[in-house]
């Protein structure tokens, strides 16, 4: 074997075999499924361990045992939350990209530089709630983060604008950036941040507590093509710094905020297609006016609020106010809101002039009893949603296509009927409940599945796992397709 | 279209050992990089090819010629499923063969550009090396000495290795 060459005289010569090209071995690396396997490769030679490291390390996921932020980033399904981490391994790492996970005890920024060292391409990051992470560590890691699209600095209540503005200098290419409730960070990092970053697209600053319009400022002023930007719970930010905002922004998350109606009007920006608006008190009728008339492609609204539960006429109005934004299709909103102390008749009526504006553009046949919801989410912290509710909604959102209804464990079940009934157009539903309930409540489960069956588009439902099996009849569950 | 017009041209491939080799152009197609050649007119009848010697090369002609053959998945979807095992038990087949010259139709391979080759190649070592030892794996593969790791430095990885679990 090897490779021959033909020298001048038309002689054969043979050379040594060179080794496979490395595209190669990437490619047999790559089939080798089981962990040892790899690492025996790794081991075989240099060129193979380097071959290795280079397959494996895109994403680094340092995490600390506590992951409450998991659980809130994940808020749009409460099943998916990571449960908590037990407390004896400190820190994590994890390889997200292959799946792989590492576990070490780190207690130095030496342990890091060393697992750098071997891990070399990384271009996402993660290094959340590390208490041990200051300013210094990120100098030193600085050499290595060059590389980086992705960077999660959460929880990292000792990092500072310096620090923060040492690692963005070294690494322009990032896109996506994470500072959840770094609280040290002010508008002097964010400053910084963006100028050396330009090519930010997603910001999340949920919890900086230091934040003010005039971050939002920088931000607007240097990175003009940010798509997302998270400011939950920020509440020195008033809205003001959102004065001439890009209009690359499609997403816009300002929970629990304090933008008010003045701020709002300042930022009416028309791109918009999703925008979480929960518990933010202070906009008052002329703020979700603004909305209505300037957010013309809004798809997405969360308008969760917990403290207005008295009002109910000023909600109405805040509906209608929103109603102009003719593309709006997923409204998250309290459930007190659509229902309980009201007849059906209000919400639809309510609700009826959000569908002629719709049906209009779409230039469909006027259905006035009609109502355009699409995607309905109850669940959390709504769990004392009872039946009357549900039959409410079920016959005033015909169109309902998805619906969440995890954890409400009072709905009987002529609630579950009234959906069978109403809610011919839905097509996923989510009734995932918590196992210790009705863990002995097998045939509730079958009566509620068999009225859910009149849903005859219904192709999807999220169940808890016991639910699937045991006393069903399989006829009726082969009616339905389970996704579990 | 130059495969419709000329479905009996002949190509013809001169090995390393100046062994010749004349196929159906249509065969010599499954490879991306005689094809392009071929379509930027810059092949001659004869094509060299230095680094190939006649053994590889008559390997991959057999290899070509039934998968030319058989018919591809994007012409029509419903291709009948004997064709598919027919062409599975032939790559079975073809890769009983030892390692050194797997490892010489792989970068024969790598080198004409024909993808699913190198796919089969790569499956056929990486099965091979499966549940081996690094010290198997060496000698499988015939790895060059002075590219060890140092003791120390194997110690190291496989500390490092032990951090990482599935």
């Amino acid at each position: 074997m090897g490779a021959y060459v033909t020298d001048k005289n038309n002689r054969i010569h043979c050379i040594p075999q060179p080794g496979l090209p490395d595209d190669c071995l990437k490619l047999i690396f790559d089939k080798l499924n089981e962990k040892e396997d790899r690492d025996s490769f790794g081991l075989t030679c240099h060129n193979f361990l380097d071959i290795q490291n280079s397959c494996r390390n895109k994403h680094l996921d340092f995490k600390s045992s506590y992951s409450k932020n998991d659980c809130e980033n994940h808020h749009d399904s409460p099943t998916r939350c990571r449960s908590k981490k037990n407390h004896d391994s400190p820190i994590q790492l994890i390889n997200r990209f292959h799946h792989l996970n590492f576990s070490l005890p780190l207690t130095s920024c030496d342990e890091l530089l060393r697992l750098f060292h071997r891990f070399n391409h990384i271009e996402s990051l993660s290094l959340t709630n590390g208490d041990r992470l200051f300013d210094s560590s990120i100098k030193k890691l600085q050499i290595y983060l060059c590389r980086l699209h992705s960077l999660d600095l959460s929880g990292c209540s000792y990092l500072t604008d310096k620090g923060l503005t040492t690692a963005a200098s070294s690494c322009p290419l990032l896109s996506v950036i994470r500072l959840r409730d770094c609280n040290s960070i002010t508008d002097k990092g964010l400053k910084f941040l963006t100028k050396f970053c330009k090519y930010l697209k997603q910001v999340d600053l949920s919890g900086c507590s230091n934040i003010t319009d005039t971050g939002i400022g920088y931000i607007n002023q240097n990175c003009r093509q940010l798509r997302a930007l998270r400011i939950s719970g920020c509440l020195k930010i008033l809205g003001v710094g959102f004065l001439g905002f890009s209009r690359s922004l499609v997403s816009l998350e300002a929970e629990r905020c304090m933008l008010d109606s003045a701020g709002l009007l300042q930022y009416y920006v028309e791109l918009e297609s999703k925008w979480n608006l929960s518990s933010c008190e202070k906009i008052g009728i002329s703020g979700w006016t603004t909305i209505g008339l300037y957010c013309q492609n809004l798809e997405t609204i969360h308008v969760n609020q917990e403290f207005n539960m008295l009002n109910d006429k000023l909600v109405d109005a805040n509906l209608i106010a929103l109603s102009h934004c003719r593309r709006l299709s997923v409204i998250y909103m309290p459930i007190w809101w659509c229902g309980q102390q009201r007849s059906p008749r209000e919400i639809r009526d309510v609700m009826s002039k959000d569908v002629k504006i719709i049906e209009y553009k779409k230039q469909c046949p006027t259905n006035s009893r009609s109502i355009s919801i699409k995607i309905l989410k109850i669940g959390g912290r709504y769990i004392d949603v009872h039946s009357d509710t549900i039959m409410n909604i079920a016959k005033g959102c015909p169109l309902l296509q998805e619906w969440n209804l995890s954890s409400c464990e009072k709905i009987d079940i002529s609630g579950w009927k009234s959906i069978g009934l109403y809610c011919q157009n839905l097509k996923t539903i989510h009734v995932n409940f918590h196992e210790r309930f009705n863990m002995f409540n097998n045939e509730l489960m079958d009566a509620r599945l068999i009225a859910l069956s009149h849903c005859r588009r219904l192709a999807v439902i999220y169940m808890p796992i016991w639910w699937s099996g045991r006393k069903c009849s399989p006829h009726e569950i082969r009616e339905l397709e389970f996704t579990i | 279209m130059s495969t419709s017009s000329s479905s009996s041209k002949k190509i013809v491939l001169k090995s390393a050992d100046n062994e010749t080799f004349e196929i159906d152009e249509i065969v010599a197609l499954e490879s991306q990089a005689i094809k392009n050649m071929i379509e930027d007119e810059c092949a001659d009848n004869v094509i060299p090819l230095g680094n190939i010697d006649s053994k590889t090369l008559s390997k991959i002609i057999e290899y070509c010629k039934k998968h030319a053959e058989s018919p591809k998945k994007d012409d029509n979807a419903d291709i009948d499923e004997k064709a598919v095992e027919d062409l599975k038990s032939f790559d079975a087949e073809f890769a009983k063969v030892d390692m050194p010259l797997i490892q010489d139709i792989l970068m024969a391979a790598n080198f004409l550009n024909i993808d699913n080759l190198i796919g089969l190649m790569c499956r056929t070592i990486a099965d091979r090396i499966k549940g081996k030892t690094p010290e198997e794996i060496r000698k499988i593969l015939n790895i060059n000495k002075n590219d060890l790791l140092s003791p120390e430095q194997e110690a190291k990885a496989r500390e490092e290795n032990s951090w990482a679990f599935d």
